[in-house]
């Protein structure tokens, strides 16, 4: 496969917009996805409790939460398939209630399942759609070789697409998604399932995809999963979405809990004995030859605070051989953050 | 980048163009013709060919023809050069044709949209720019395209019968346009019924119930068509042979664009107006009526007794699609509202075509009325009445009327009130309807049963709750002038009291302003069409009737 169609510099590749269906007027001032104070019931499950945020040009946005909390269900109301029970969502300005068809023109949407049809190959099944978009002639050819080289699905075009792998019926997804050049995608958890180095090349499309200037709406339950290729991301629990930013905003808007891990010479049982006085000491834990804790505190004030902590111990007349400290995972920022409910 | 090392490799699926100059030419042509297509009927068409159930179909017609000429010759023998055995053969095609055509092609159509249901694909449809109309098109134009296919296997066979001489060309091309209108029908309302059920669960039992259907609807038509083939020619060449079919293929146009538009409408959106194009298609079907009616009064003086199956036909006409139109969302969409009628007379004319309960309710009403007015007129004008005096058959037009502002206005209060409360669908509000009639009817019932034990004085006031049965009486003239005045009283009482509080509901509906359109969507619209002229206002105010026409250029 080859990823980068611009080492070609083929026409199609150096010019974004050769690829489009239609000029598109300049870019207004609306976001390209905007979300307000959505809500959705299904009887009395809220499954999306009014959430709110907005994706700008070019940005991708990371929409983390576990399963049941209400991602699909957003994110189909984004795309025109659901409505809001109030509230209401927009793309590229336009109402995703009263406006559906100018949304439908601007967006592409990758559900979180395949969607095929029988008897069709690769090639047909995105002409189909390309077709189904209205790209007519010439446009629809340049879509479709843009969009099977992007995808790297050249050397596949007449295999029938019941018999593709699951990583490459995922790029054909894909490629059926944006073969209309939208300028908003709204992918539902396109890495689940995939193998790690399928997951990778749908990371480099999905970053290829925000330098084409598009905005990606991205979902999974698994932070580590997107962490790299998302600019911000939404964490979101039973329906409500409890924290946006980007991943070091979140991480340091969570108090700072710091695993530390000490060894010293000697008898560890009275430094386990000193350490619980401590204050903002928990979790303290002892094996042979080493203590471990957990000290919570102020981002910025944690590292003087580690300091204070290793003083005070060998001014206690501990011999301390090693004290190491590891930094929070993200998985650990979205255990905090998220309390582990469903519905 | 492969793109530009092989532009060939992905423009065209077939390897045929390698010749050169006249296969390039004839695929550039293919393509050209191939561009303005349906794009779900180029799909369907590519699945169609590499599907092994079309060609196992098409391969046992054509057995089925064979077998059928060979062993028709053999059993006729060498007598064939003078016994018109055309006719006997005719009939054995005609079922192997109607078969594929009245049961496989309509089917196909229904599981090839709840097909798509099932594998997740009309998701994908739905948030692709197709319109609805270009979905029922496709469906509709591939199961055309197979008919076709159909068709010609069988054409060379339909023409040996007509050398083996005893069918003349009329007859022949009368069956093969009822086969076709009936697959073409039967096709529609499969795609209608599967629009309608959007839930995987009772799709199941939906297609075995179509499948009977169409079934049934296979022998009812190979009946009813031998039946046609058996008339002498002297009957087949009469006028009124030619009026009647023309009447039933004008009801066959106007039902098969109303169920059309209905399906079409099932897969739009729900803010956008889906109600004014069927209530459009609805007049279109009544003015075809009152067509056929007038034309049926003025020509023949036998129509007489037929008059009041006319008034009965429009009522129950109209209360059926008056109950489809009373449950339709009482929301107005923001959408719908951009545009509303404007002016004065834009609203008193065109409210009624835009969507919302109270409006179909006057709708319903007001077009039942203009059909009884017009028949009351014509009657009048042309002095036939059968055999019932004139003030009667006039008396009850005006109570089935009546019957039909009661029932509907109380079903549209029941509905507005339910949908405080709960939400109801457009069929629950249908239902709610149709049993408000039920119980209504059911009350002389279960006062005769009563009455054994009450002691009523006079039953026919609690008999005029029930329209049939009230009608029945009246027509048959059993009730005498005292009991036709309470009738008339209770009738006519009830139905303006309702009528009035419906108006009000109906004023408020059509006392909506128009919304302007927000500001993304005329940018959008200017730099759709950038050069385009303002179009110049219109002095009957904004036609509603329009917003379905532009409302599809938009999309
Ligand atoms: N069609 C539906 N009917 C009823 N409940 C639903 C429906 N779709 C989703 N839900 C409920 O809404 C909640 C959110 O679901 P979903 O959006 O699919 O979560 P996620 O995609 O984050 O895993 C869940 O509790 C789910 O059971
Ligand atoms: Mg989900």
């Amino acid at each position: 496969m080859n990823l980068s169609p611009s080492s070609n510099g083929g026409p199609v590749a150096s010019d974004p917009a050769a690829w489009t269906m239609s000029s598109r007027p300049a870019a207004t001032s609306a976001p390209p996805i905007e979300l307000r104070n959505l809500n959705r019931w299904f009887g009395t499950t809220h499954a999306v409790d009014d959430v709110t945020f907005t994706v700008g040009v070019g940005e991708v946005f990371g929409y983390i939460g576990p399963n049941g909390a209400g991602k699909t269900t957003s994110m189909r109301i984004l795309a025109t398939l659901d409505e809001p029970s109030s509230g209401d969502a927009f793309v590229d300005g336009f109402s995703v209630v009263e406006d559906p068809d100018r949304v439908r023109s601007r967006l592409g949407f990758m559900p979180d399942y395949y969607g095929t049809y029988q008897n069709v190959n690769v090639w047909e099944y995105l002409d189909f759609f390309a077709r189904a978009y209205g790209l007519r002639g010439t446009v629809r050819k340049r879509a479709l070789d843009f969009v099977m080289d992007f995808t790297g699905l050249d050397d596949l075009a007449r295999k029938p697409i019941d018999g593709l792998s699951k990583g490459m019926k995922q790029r054909l997804c894909l490629g059926r998604t944006m073969i209309h050049d939208p300028s908003v995608m709204v992918l539902d958890e396109p890495a689940a399932g995939l193998d790690p180095r399928a997951r990778i090349e749908l990371r480099e499309m999905i970053t290829r995809l925000a330098e084409l200037g598009k905005a990606v709406l991205i979902s999974s339950h698994i932070l580590t999963e997107l962490a790299e290729v998302c600019d911000r991301v939404g964490i979101i629990e039973l329906g409500r979405l409890v924290a946006v930013g980007t991943v070091e905003e979140i991480s340091s808007r969570v108090e700072q809990r710091i695993a530390v891990q000490v060894r010293l010479l000697g008898e560890v049982g009275p430094l386990v004995a000193w350490l619980q006085q401590q204050p903002e000491i928990e979790e303290v834990s002892a094996a042979e030859a080493h203590v471990r804790f957990v000290q919570s505190s102020e981002r910025e004030r944690s590292a003087e605070h580690l300091a204070d902590t290793l003083a005070g111990m060998i001014g206690a007349g501990f011999r301390v051989t090693e004290f190491s400290t590891k930094s929070k995972s993200l998985e650990d920022v979205f255990l905090h953050v998220t309390q582990g409910r469903v519905q | 980048m492969a793109i530009a090392s092989d532009p060939a490799a992905m423009t065209e699926p077939t390897p045929a163009r390698a010749e050169g100059g006249f296969w390039t030419r004839l695929d550039a042509l293919i393509s050209w013709l191939g561009e303005g297509l349906n794009p779900i009927l180029v799909k369907e068409t590519r699945q169609a060919l590499k599907s092994r159930q079309f060609t196992l179909w098409f391969v046992l017609l054509l057995v089925a023809c064979w077998i059928t000429t060979v062993g028709g010759v053999a059993l006729v023998g060498p007598s064939i050069y003078y016994v018109s055995a055309g006719g006997y053969l005719l009939r054995v095609y005609y079922a192997v044709l109607l078969l594929p055509l009245t049961v496989v092609i309509p089917f196909n159509a229904f599981r090839s949209l709840t097909a798509e249901q099932e594998e997740n694909t009309r998701d994908l449809l739905e948030v692709s720019t197709l319109t609805p109309w270009q979905v029922v098109n496709g469906k509709l134009g591939s199961a055309v395209l197979q008919m076709l296919m159909y068709l010609s296997a069988l054409a060379p066979c339909i023409a040996f019968t007509y050398l083996l001489r005893g069918v003349d060309l009329l007859t022949i091309g009368l069956l093969l346009l009822y086969a076709v209108l009936a697959s073409i029908g039967l096709s529609m309302i499969g795609l209608l019924l599967a629009a309608t059920n959007k839930q995987r669960r009772g799709q199941n039992f939906l297609a075995v119930v179509f499948a009977g259907g169409l079934f049934f609807a296979f022998s009812t038509i190979f009946a009813m068509s031998m039946a046609a083939m058996e008339l002498d020619p002297g009957e087949r060449s009469s006028p009124a042979f030619f009026w009647i079919h023309l009447g039933l293929l004008s009801l066959y146009a106007t039902t098969f664009g109303i169920v059309y538009v209905a399906t079409a409408g099932l897969c739009t959106f729900s803010s956008a107006n889906r109600s004014t194009p069927l209530r459009v298609a609805l007049v279109i079907q009544q003015a075809v009526f009152i067509a056929w009616c007038a034309g049926m009064i003025a020509t023949s003086p036998a129509v007489g007794d037929g008059l009041l199956a006319i008034v009965f036909t429009a009522s129950i006409y109209w209360f059926v699609a008056g109950a489809v139109l009373t449950s339709e969302p009482a929301e107005l969409s923001q959408r719908v509202r951009r545009r509303l009628p404007q002016s004065l007379v834009g609203r008193a004319l065109f409210s009624w075509f835009c969507p919302g309960p109270a409006s179909g309710y006057i709708f319903a009403i007001t077009n039942l009325g203009l059909v009884l007015l017009l028949w009351a007129g014509s009657i009048i004008w042309c002095r036939v009445t059968g055999s019932m005096p004139l003030a009667s058959a006039l008396f009850i037009a005006a109570v089935c009327w009546a019957y039909i502002v009661t029932f509907l206005g109380l079903g549209l209060l029941a509905i507005t009130a339910l949908r405080k409360v709960a939400t109801l669908t457009l069929l629950g509000g249908f239902l709610v309807q149709v049993l408000l009639v039920l119980a209504a009817s059911g009350v002389p019932l279960l006062v005769q049963v009563l009455s054994n034990r009450v002691r009523l004085g006079d039953a026919t006031l609690y008999e005029t709750t029930s329209p049939v049965l009230t009608v029945m009486r009246l027509t048959d003239g059993q009730l005498d002038a005292t009991e036709e005045y309470l009738v008339a009283g209770v009738v006519f009482s009830a139905a303006a009291s309702v009528l009035l509080v419906c108006l009000r509901l109906a004023g408020r509906e059509a006392g909506l302003r128009r919304v302007a359109k927000p500001q993304r969507v005329i940018e959008d619209d200017l730099s759709m069409a950038p050069a385009a002229q303002p179009v110049p206002t219109n002095p009957w105010g904004d036609l509603a009737v329009r917003t379905a026409r532009t409302e599809e250029r938009e999309g």
